[in-house]
């Protein structure tokens, strides 16, 4: 169980940005900008380390939680089937135990539903499900700024919650819609 | 209410991303030394019939699509080439484009509008080994040397002084490259959407939805949010115009002492469509900043009323409220797509010389869906 992963990338980056980086030609400018983004990627993994589980985790419970509160079907039957099958994945998601798959084979059948409602759903229904979509789009837009917020392209960072914060405090704004 | 065709993309376009399929069964990409890179030149100008001898070949900093390097170039060449640029494909990348589509639409601008210009294109890779363009080196930088800023020109400070000197030239050029005759342009790897229909608005969502069916390793519903939304408002192109489809900070240079822009690049995304468009990307807030008034910036340099203002008075053209919104959304699909898809299939599979780079920009994607949602937003409260 030990040395933990963190350290173990902790113990990368100080020898490549110590030893290793300093060594690099200065002349070689694309050796020169890999090295600066070596480093900021594994700052960020670093900083990420402690809660991979959970982040993806509170990513996949809020899209269950989405895809679960959708309201019942109303169109045609391609929506019908698409609708049918995303429900038989939410049940079968929920039981895999690599979330990060989990999350990518539920969300897959909410786009297939997206898609079909869209050619048969009742104007009604399509309009609740894209709501549902958008809004919990919203909440995992805001999760995954603050998860990224290290990489310097957000329009806020200041704004945006610490990683501990986000896990360790119980930030419910990003949690679920509830 | 007649079906869509969702496979109408420009033919051009859909057979580089059917062939890059066939391409990434080559596996890893190892970036090329200067030497092959010298070598590489040595050929194609046999094979051109260009009298003359790469010296001092080295790799340029940037480009997180295309391999860049610059070389002086001694024989029988015009001044202009006296120093040259390489700009090469890599294996993969995080789009993927046409050097032949990039050497026409720059010979097409050429004394229009500043760009450099070409000496030759190797369209196939046959003498590179990778398909590639040269062209004539122009001096300059994309933003102030106090500027700060991170990857690919974003986010820099571009300062009132430097701002006041260039806004007015970037929105001419703007105005000048929508203004090229197409009839005669020779954009022979160009497809023409018919003016009066929706073609050139649902070319642009069809090729970006078939680089996710072809590349897309997550999901993401916002972008199927996004691509519904973008079918059933498609809007009629009047008068379609050249686009330059990356017009934005970070793609010009400018000269620090005079502050005469110098050159606008990376034309690789240049298509034929709607002036919409390339207005809409440059209103990406990615591309720009606020002030302290909280006022978005294009550029980080004027106003998005300026831009509209000018723009009208230059042209005649009316920008529509509703299809620049339309394209708002699309420049939001775009970008999120290159950065889910493309960018993170190549790092995965290391096929680009910028590896680190692409998923490192992979990132972005969390910015741009926030912006995507707030769009989305303004049509669905």
């Amino acid at each position: 169980m030990t040395p933990n992963p963190t350290i173990r990338l902790a113990s990368l980056l100080q020898t490549l940005e110590h030893v290793i980086f300093p060594a690099v030609d200065q002349k070689n400018s694309l050796a020169q900008e890999q090295c600066g983004l070596v480093l900021g990627q594994l700052r960020m993994l670093i900083q990420h380390m402690p809660y991979f589980g959970e982040y993806h985790g509170m990513c996949f419970a809020d899209l269950a939680e989405t895809v679960g509160q959708l309201p019942a079907h109303a169109g045609g039957e391609q929506s019908a089937a698409a609708a049918e099958a995303l429900s038989a994945t939410l049940g079968e998601a929920k039981g895999i135990n690599d979330v990060l798959a989990a999350y990518h084979l539920l969300g897959r059948a909410l786009e297939h539903l997206m898609r079909l409602a869209a050619e048969d759903g009742e104007p009604a229904y399509r309009r609740a499900v894209d709501s549902a979509v958008l809004a919990f789009s919203k909440r995992q837009s805001l999760r995954a700024r603050s998860w990224f917020k290290e990489a310097g392209f957000d329009h806020a960072p200041e704004t945006l919650p610490t990683l501990a914060e986000m896990f360790g405090h119980g930030f419910v704004n990003l949690s679920s819609g509830g | 209410m007649p079906k869509i065709d969702r496979e109408a993309i420009e033919p051009r376009l859909a057979q580089l991303l059917y062939d890059k399929q066939e391409r990434r069964k080559l596996g890893p990409y190892i970036p090329r030394t200067a030497s092959e890179i010298e070598e590489g030149l040595q050929r194609l100008f046999a094979r051109q019939g260009i009298n003359a001898v790469p010296r001092n070949v080295h790799r340029m900093g940037g480009g997180a699509s295309k391999e860049q390097f610059a070389f002086d170039l001694e024989g029988d060449v015009r001044p202009e080439f006296s120093r040259c640029v390489l700009r090469m494909d890599p294996r993969e990348g995080i789009i993927e484009t046409c050097r032949k589509r990039e050497a026409q639409v720059l010979q097409a601008v050429y004394g229009k509008a500043p760009v450099p210009p070409i000496l030759c294109v190797d369209g196939d890779g046959a003498a590179m080994g990778q398909p590639a363009m040269i062209a004539g080196f122009i001096g300059g930088v994309t933003k102030p040397s106090a500027g700060g800023g991170g990857p690919s020109g974003l986010k820099a400070n571009m300062g009132a002084r430097v701002s006041e000197a260039l806004t007015p030239q970037f929105i001419d050029v703007f105005a000048k490259v929508h203004a090229v005759d197409l009839a005669t342009a020779r954009l022979d790897d160009f497809a023409m959407p018919r003016s009066g229909t929706t073609d050139a608005a649902l070319w642009q969502v069809n090729y970006w939805t078939k680089v996710r069916e072809l590349e897309e390793t997550d999901s993401l519903p916002l972008l199927t949010l996004a691509e519904t939304w973008l079918y059933d408002h498609l809007p009629v192109c009047e008068q379609p115009v050249l686009l330059h489809g990356d017009h934005r900070l970070g793609n010009f240079l400018f000269d620090e002492d005079s502050l005469e822009m110098t050159a606008v690049l990376d034309w690789e995304l240049a298509h034929i469509g709607d002036f919409h468009e390339d207005l809409a990307y440059d209103f990406e807030p990615l591309f720009g900043s606020r002030d302290a008034d909280g006022t978005f910036l294009v550029g980080s340099m004027f106003t998005t009323g300026h831009m509209i203002a000018t723009y009208e008075a230059l042209t005649g053209r009316t920008v529509d409220p509703k299809v620049l919104h339309w394209y708002k959304v699309m420049t939001s699909y775009k970008l999120i797509t290159m950065n889910h898809t493309s960018s993170i299939i190549a790092a995965r599979d290391g096929t680009n010389h910028q590896n680190a780079l692409l998923a490192f920009l992979a990132a972005v994607t969390a910015e741009l869906s926030s912006t995507m949602c707030d769009l989305l937003s303004e049509d669905m409260a």
